[in-house]
């Protein structure tokens, strides 16, 4: 079925709520599926492999705070959750940290659809003058490395983009015998320091050795304004589970309940 | 950002001062708003004028009872959409204005561009099951309407008979259909607002889309009405008189689907609050007053309470209301004709209305005020647009947080959430097409899924987390609050985004026992520009649209913009009966 960006997030922010996300958390994560679905990215296919298990564990909400951390990395455990519920309290404690040390590190341990951390990135580097960059890495054998960059929008008037910023992105394989960093996590830099941050990236960046793909901020533009112009097609399994989601947050009608509508 | 650094409004004066957020958004004086030149069908009426669109019959395809499918082709100044409109006949006893009904008088659409024959078909398809059919993004709204029978019955007995209907009747329902449902904003599978925003520019501003669908609904009931009684009696039948085309307008019920929006959009609410009190601010302060213009309120004034009287509202305290309003209006007149030649500042007359008249009374006044001054308020139409978007800023320091929530929250602190009146109702959607319904604790079931709009007391429970945290975790920034605390992301980004607008959240408990929705709905309808609201509970409104407002036909004719408080035409009985049905 073919959906609006606005229905589509409606939608998803009803299954969210449905799962357990709180206010605040069920319209974040709406929000980071329909961005990267509508840029190009497939975020409904991210959402639809995570949601089963997402449905086996409905959210519960506990204390983030670090657990533990080198002297330069801070580090949070999201316990196995979706990056849907706590990336963004991520790249706000990184945030923080940049405003309060000029560099803010952040290593979110097991945390799952990190590709999703894309749009909360997007938010944070529309704050004042900050640098954002992900980085994380997946597969078992052929291991591919994922780099996401925020560039300061004063950085990028050059290029046009004055009201919107757009990340870079860029995924390659590695070598996966001697990772620089933890598989299962997800890290996090923010600076307003700008080489700083890209000098940060160089110590843990691995070498490509192949199928680099980089999708700059132009080619998230066009998609967008193409999904904006035509919709988003949602599979009918993902609708279903959508629609499942939803009825969680429902209530049965009665005629008692119709009269608090005015009936 | 605070609210000194916030960008006034293009245009505005910086330094004027503007009536205070406790005085304008408190939900009692919300529910007293009229419209005004810059209510939605005020601005979308004067672009209309102004523009010269053309708006043409393509299809008009009725039986003669008025079945069928009718287009129209409307030529804006910057694209070309397409109104297309399904007729069906709708058994009285299956008619409904609930949301959840499923069957409709009338349904409708606006396209973008030509609709071809394909299009055509698919919309005749899915728009007659309006929730339950599925648009494309080349839709930009849909509605549906039901048929007022007996006042339908009774203008085409008239028209019908060669006679023109009696003016009284319209007086007491000006309308001759009821739209209960218009959707935009890509429901449906519909273009996003943002598509609107930037692809059909003519209706790049809040809700103008769909306030043309209901001007549109008025035209073509005005033109299904004529045709049924020139079917019906051909040699007999007469057309409508044009005045009192004019006097009729569309219904509209609305209940509490709307509430939710307000808060939900808490920006763009205070953006339209603050654009509106702008143009007060410039005109209280700025407006020349001469013995011209207490002439010209006068006259205005006048017609206020000829509206007024010629209501008749269902609603007991309604009336009551409109009964005070009209006496206060009659004071008021009296007063202004004291101080024709004296008053010399509107200032004096706002402080006046303060201390003399009700809320009501002194928001009419306000709207008046506003018609005198078209140069100043008119450019504030195109203002009113807003993002939604709410920014943490997580490196707040935990104590400047506790001193916005003090200054900008203290209606809410105010609050004793250990009553149990304070909250003793709450909000949910129904299964039911997820309509929202109001239950109350202990009595309806749904309590463990109440929707989150008790900001009230979301910023209550918030303050209190704060105190703890700086006293015992001694947390020093927001973000370190948050970690412990996620479950507060959602009200504390609200609190600091609405804290950098003048106008703010809506000071109003919304789940206290005796609250009473619709004032949300009135400061809603007010932007949108009805009249003559008649509430049927505390949960639903009727009001009426577009009554008084100019014709198609009278497109590309000199326009004077006062179509404010229509008051019904008098006719002259020998010429009414003369003019022959000419569609």
């Amino acid at each position: 079925m073919n959906m609006s960006l606005n229905e589509l997030t409606a939608a998803l922010k009803r299954s969210f709520e449905g799962l357990g996300f709180c206010l605040g958390d069920y319209e974040d994560a709406a929000r980071m599926v329909v961005w990267l679905e509508s840029h190009g990215l497939n975020g409904l296919a991210e959402v639809q492999q995570g949601l089963p298990y997402l449905n086996q564990r409905p959210h519960q909400y506990t204390s983030m705070q670090p657990v533990t951390g080198d002297d330069r990395w801070v580090s949070i455990d999201a316990k196995g959750e979706s990056v849907l519920s706590c990336a963004g309290h991520a790249i706000d404690l990184a945030y923080t940290q940049a405003c309060e040390t000029t560099l803010g590190l952040v290593q979110l341990q097991h945390a799952h659809n990190r590709k999703l951390v894309i749009e909360r990135l997007v938010n944070c580097g529309r704050r004042d003058d900050i640098g954002c960059i992900a980085f994380w890495c997946n597969g078992h054998g052929a291991v591919t490395e994922h780099v996401v960059n925020m560039v300061p929008v004063k950085r990028d008037q050059a290029n046009g983009i004055n009201d919107k910023q757009y990340p870079q992105y860029r995924y390659y394989h590695i070598a996966g015998d001697a990772l620089k960093y933890d598989q299962q996590s997800l890290y996090i830099m923010c600076s307003s320091d700008i080489e700083l941050l890209n000098g940060q990236l160089k110590q843990y960046r691995h070498t490509v050795i192949g199928n680099e793909t980089v999708i700059s901020p132009q080619q998230f533009i066009l998609a967008y304004a193409q999904s904006l112009e035509q919709g988003i097609m949602v599979n009918e399994t993902l609708l279903d589970n959508i629609h499942q989601l939803t009825q969680r947050i429902l209530v049965e009608s009665t005629a008692q309940s119709r009269s608090g509508a005015g009936a | 950002m605070n609210q000194q650094q916030r960008p006034p409004l293009d245009n505005a004066p910086c330094n004027l001062p503007m009536r205070e957020e406790s005085v304008v958004m408190s939900l009692e004086r919300l529910g007293c708003y009229h419209q005004t030149r810059l209510s939605f069908m005020r601005t979308l009426i004067r672009i209309i004028m102004r523009e010269k669109w053309v708006i043409e019959t393509t299809i008009f395809d009725l039986d003669k009872q008025g079945y069928g499918t009718v287009v129209y082709e409307v030529q804006a100044k910057n694209g070309l959409y397409s109104f297309v409109l399904f007729s069906n006949y709708l058994a009285p006893e299956i008619r409904n204005d609930r949301v959840i009904a499923d069957q409709w008088d009338l349904t409708m659409a606006l396209c973008e561009g030509r609709a071809d024959a394909r299009q055509l078909e698919q919309l005749r398809e899915n728009v007659p099951k309006q929730e339950a059919g599925r648009l494309d993004s080349r839709v930009i709204v849909l509605s549906r309407a039901n048929r007022s029978a007996r006042n339908f019955d009774y203008m085409v007995d008239c028209l019908a008979s060669g006679k023109q209907p009696a003016v009284d009747n319209i007086a007491r329902i000006g309308y001759l259909y009821r739209t209960t449902a218009v959707y935009g904003s890509g429901k449906f599978g519909m273009a996003d607002w943002e598509k609107v925003r930037q692809k059909y520019t003519d209706f790049a501003r809040p809700f103008a889309a769909e306030m043309f669908t209901c001007y549109m609904l008025r035209s073509f009931s005005l033109l299904q009405v004529q045709h049924i009684a020139h079917a019906r009696a051909p040699k007999v039948a007469v057309a409508m008189d044009v005045r009192i085309q004019r006097y009729f307008g569309i219904g509209n019920s609305t209940g509490l689907g709307m509430a939710p929006f307000l808060i939900n959009h808490p920006i763009l609410v205070s953006r339209w609050i603050e654009v509106r009190e702008t143009a007060l601010a410039r005109v209280v302060h700025h407006g020349e007053v001469n013995a011209g213009r207490v002439d010209q309120l006068r006259a205005m004034v006048a017609k206020v309470i000829v509206h007024h009287q010629e209501i008749t509202a269902d609603d007991a305290q309604q009336a009551i209301n409109n009964a005070q309003l009209i006496e206060d209006m009659k004071a008021f007149s009296r007063w202004l004709a004291q101080c024709q030649y004296t008053l010399s500042h509107w200032s004096v007359l706002q402080r006046y209305a303060q201390q003399q008249w009700g809320m009501e009374t002194q928001e009419v006044i306000n709207a008046l005020l506003l018609e005198l001054y078209p140069d100043v308020v008119d450019p504030l139409e195109e203002q009113m647009c807003a993002q939604e978007r709410f920014d943490l800023q997580p490196d707040m320091p935990l104590a400047e947080f506790k001193k916005i929530i003090e200054q900008r929250y203290q209606w809410a602190l105010a609050i004793d959430f250990s009553l149990q009146d304070t909250q003793q109702v709450f909000w949910y959607r129904s299964e039911e097409k997820m309509e929202p319904r109001l239950g109350e604790c202990g009595v309806d079931k749904g309590k463990d899924k109440e929707i989150d709009l008790a900001v009230a007391r979301a910023v209550r429970e918030c303050y209190e987390i704060i105190t703890v945290c700086m006293e015992t975790l001694n947390h020093q920034t927001l973000s370190d609050m948050l970690l412990e605390y996620p479950v507060l992301k959602g009200i504390a980004r609200r609190i600091q985004t609405m804290a950098q607008y003048r106008y703010g959240d809506i000071q109003g408990n919304l789940v206290d026992k005796n609250v009473l929705p619709i004032h949300l709905l009135r400061c809603k309808l007010s932007f949108f520009g009805v009249s003559k609201f008649d509430p049927r509970s505390r949960l639903w409104v009727r009001n009426t649209m577009f009554q008084g407002a100019p014709l198609l036909s009278d497109i590309g004719k000199p326009f004077n913009d006062d179509w404010y408080f229509p008051i019904a035409p008098t006719l002259e009985s020998s010429a009414d009966n003369s003019q022959k049905v000419n569609l």
